[in-house]
């Protein structure tokens, strides 16, 4: 009932009328959605976007470290939890390319599989995408990378590589789409900038409101 | 029955010297529009992009009910169900429906002014649910049964110290010997308390930023992770959004969301935008297995279809309000309405009644700052003038301003009459106050003197002092 009394008020207050051509118009607008300007900072040829992206994320108190090559990151890892959170596991989901990481080389990482429910304290996830213009790590949820494990360990690692870095929101976007229309998008598309925080308190800002206490962003390349 | 204009005039005097919520809003809001002001400054394109915000807008909204249709179409495509509420109620049953359905005890719910708007809260209680909100400022009023004072600061009138009160009296399952020496350590009480309520909750109800066309999918934009905990863990989730936060395509999402976090807290972007499409997926070990989405007319499409269309840009970032002199001034709570400052001036005769609600638009000095910072350029006071007019002519509105606003209007279409009666005036008042240069007290002007004095004028209107110039009369 409320359907076609909600879609008749909406279309008596348009002034709506069957062949008026409104219709063609959203269709074509959603098969070729609008170019809309943008900043010149997300610009396709930004030269800074390294610098741009680093710098966003530490405005935000985000932990980052810059690596050579894939073989690295265990050792940036296993380095950041002895100093910060000895003993403590890291805790991943499926991502082929995070497991195919030379864990050997850091022995005293304890790694474990994902499993939903209890929250893990270190979480480690895979970026499909990094922005420059705003700091931003676009993660797709699945069995690869969990998004609970965006949102409940006290600590997120997250891997980034450097040929995934975009300059603007939108190409970062795209990049966790694989097609368009819903069927393409991730369950869940998470844009990630920095820790979790609030400043509900009294206006003041503190890190840890329900997430993360901390984000290390390991950008790999 | 009091009238709405004096319950308002009673809370506004109330808030004046409430020391504790002048200590807050001297602070909060003014921070918040600092930021928005250095976030500007950072993006050159800032301007620019607000028109392109207001283009999306009025687009989408001239197109709405395609725009719906096909939101439908593709979030039904991805498994979730979409259900429609012309009011309130209609919303209200719905929701109650699929907690029952779901067998629900606990229900966690992420920051959403459309449940406000259908005091959601309430009725879940009542119908026997416990529902914890889980934003942090959200939180802090649920515990004292309050509304939210601002639309992305719900306790942005409560002081460090009232937060630690509110959680010794709640929380009493931790010692009273227990310290709280900074905010971070009443967060951390707030983390842990909430965290129980996460990993037990039966549904998850959210808001949504946007809802978008092209994909069926919603956005939630947050800092604290709350909604996007709500929104995944449990088995079922519930967005709640109005007609109007459904935007054509994932590009006219971007342009918006470059918007919203600069013009509401001056951050470049939140620590999350989540973009949710549906239930889990067959490959998924988590996500709700069932998402429902309620969407809400409750009095928009009157105002799509009258010269208030604009009110419905509004993306509710709240800058309107950190700007609003009489905002800082009294706070949300004494506008006594779900949206306060000049959004919600401008929208509450509009969902609600006319004659409640007319009123707030004379909570406005007309200086024209909300406008200014509006992400989607709603003309704000514009929208408040014509409210003054709708009270004006459905005779509501107080006797004396009525009466003043009729000789005022006598006065004002009267070219002569009008220099003539400023002549005297300015002659009159010029005389009596020559000695002072200010008049500690006058008739009609209490509001005025009560608080400072009325400088004097000179003696002679600007017309007279005009005219004396422009003839070569020497001052």
């Amino acid at each position: 009932m409320s359907r076609q009394e909600i879609f008749a008020k909406v279309r008596a207050a348009l002034d709506a009328r069957d062949g008026d051509g409104r219709r063609a118009v959203t269709e074509a607008r959603i098969a070729a959605p609008p170019l809309h300007p943008r900043p010149a900072r997300a610009a396709v040829s930004d030269t800074n976007a390294r610098a741009d992206f680093k710098r966003h994320l530490q405005n935000v108190s985000a932990d980052f470290a810059a690596v050579a090559a894939p073989e690295d990151v265990p050792g940036t890892i296993a380095a950041f939890v002895s100093a910060n959170y000895p003993g403590d596991a890291v805790t991943l989901g499926r991502d082929p390319w995070l497991a195919a990481l030379p864990w050997q080389r850091a022995p005293e990482l304890q790694r474990q599989d994902w499993k939903p429910g209890a929250p893990p304290r270190i979480g480690l996830s895979r970026a499909v995408a990094a922005i420059a213009e705003t700091g931003t790590l676009v993660l797709s949820s699945g069995p690869e990378n969990p998004a609970s494990l965006n949102y409940l360990p006290e600590v997120h690692i997250v891997v980034v590589q450097s040929s995934s870095l975009k300059a603007s929101m939108e190409a970062g976007i795209a990049a966790a789409r694989q097609s368009p229309g819903p069927a393409g998008m991730p369950r869940t598309l998470a844009l990630v900038s920095g820790a979790s925080r609030t400043a509900d308190v009294g206006g003041k800002l503190v890190a840890g409101a329900h997430g993360p206490k901390k984000l290390l962003v390991i950008f790999v390349g | 029955m009091t009238a709405p204009i004096t319950l308002f005039k009673g809370r506004v005097g109330e808030a004046l010297l409430d020391t504790q919520l002048q200590a807050a809003l001297g602070e909060v809001p003014v921070n918040l529009a600092g930021n928005r002001a250095k976030a500007k400054a950072a993006l050159p394109e800032f301007e620019a992009l607000r028109d392109t915000a207001r283009d999306i807008k009025d687009h989408t909204l001239a197109h709405l009910d395609h725009y719906l249709e096909i939101y439908e179409k593709n979030a039904t495509a991805t498994g979730a169900i979409v259900h429609w509420a012309s009011t309130p109620d209609e919303a209200r049953s719905a929701i109650l429906a699929i907690c029952h359905d779901a067998k629900a005890r606990l229900i966690t719910k992420g920051k959403s002014m459309v449940s406000e708007e259908i005091h959601l809260n309430d009725h879940l209680e009542k119908a026997g649910f416990e529902v914890v909100e889980t934003d942090l400022g959200e939180y802090l009023i649920q515990l004292e049964h309050e509304a939210p004072s601002h639309i992305i600061a719900p306790a942005i009138h409560l002081t460090v110290a009232e937060v630690e009160r509110r959680f010794r009296k709640a929380h009493t399952q931790f010692p009273d010997s227990r310290v709280f020496n900074e905010p971070a350590d009443l967060v951390a009480e707030a983390r842990q308390v909430l965290r129980q309520k996460f990993l037990s909750a039966d549904v998850g109800i959210t808001g949504a930023n946007f809802l978008i066309s092209e994909t069926g999918s919603s956005i939630i934009v947050t800092n604290e992770g709350n909604g996007d905990l709500t929104q995944l863990l449990p088995k079922v989730h519930i967005v709640i959004a109005s007609i109007d936060k459904v935007i054509p395509t994932m590009a006219d999402a971007v342009s918006l969301l470059r918007l919203l976090p600069r013009s509401a807290t001056g951050q470049e972007t939140t620590a999350y935008v989540t973009y949710t499409t549906g239930p889990r997926r067959s490959s998924e070990l988590e996500g709700p297995e069932h998402v429902h989405v309620v969407i809400l007319d409750n009095g928009r499409s009157e105002l799509l279809g009258s010269n208030m269309r604009s009110v419905l840009r509004c993306i509710r970032c709240g800058a309107c309000m950190n700007h609003c002199p009489v905002y800082g001034a009294v706070g949300g709570h004494a506008y006594g309405t779900v949206y306060p400052g000049p959004i919600g001036a401008a929208l509450m005769p509009g969902l609600s009644s006319v004659k409640e609600n007319a009123h707030l638009a004379g909570a406005s000095t007309f200086c024209g700052a909300c406008a200014s910072v509006c992400p989607v350029k709603i003309p704000l006071p514009d929208l408040m003038r014509h409210w003054r007019e709708a009270e004006f002519q459905a005779g509501s509105g107080s006797l004396i301003a009525r009466a003043s606003l009729k000789a005022w209007e006598v006065i004002a279409l009267r070219p002569k009459l009008y220099h003539r009666v400023m002549r005297f005036a300015a002659a009159t008042l010029g005389a009596l106050g020559r000695r002072r240069g200010a008049f500690r007290w006058l008739p009609l002007a209490g509001g005025w003197t009560r608080h400072r004095d009325l400088p004097a004028p000179e003696g002679r209107t600007f017309q007279q002092l005009w005219r004396e110039t422009q003839q070569g009369v020497p001052r």
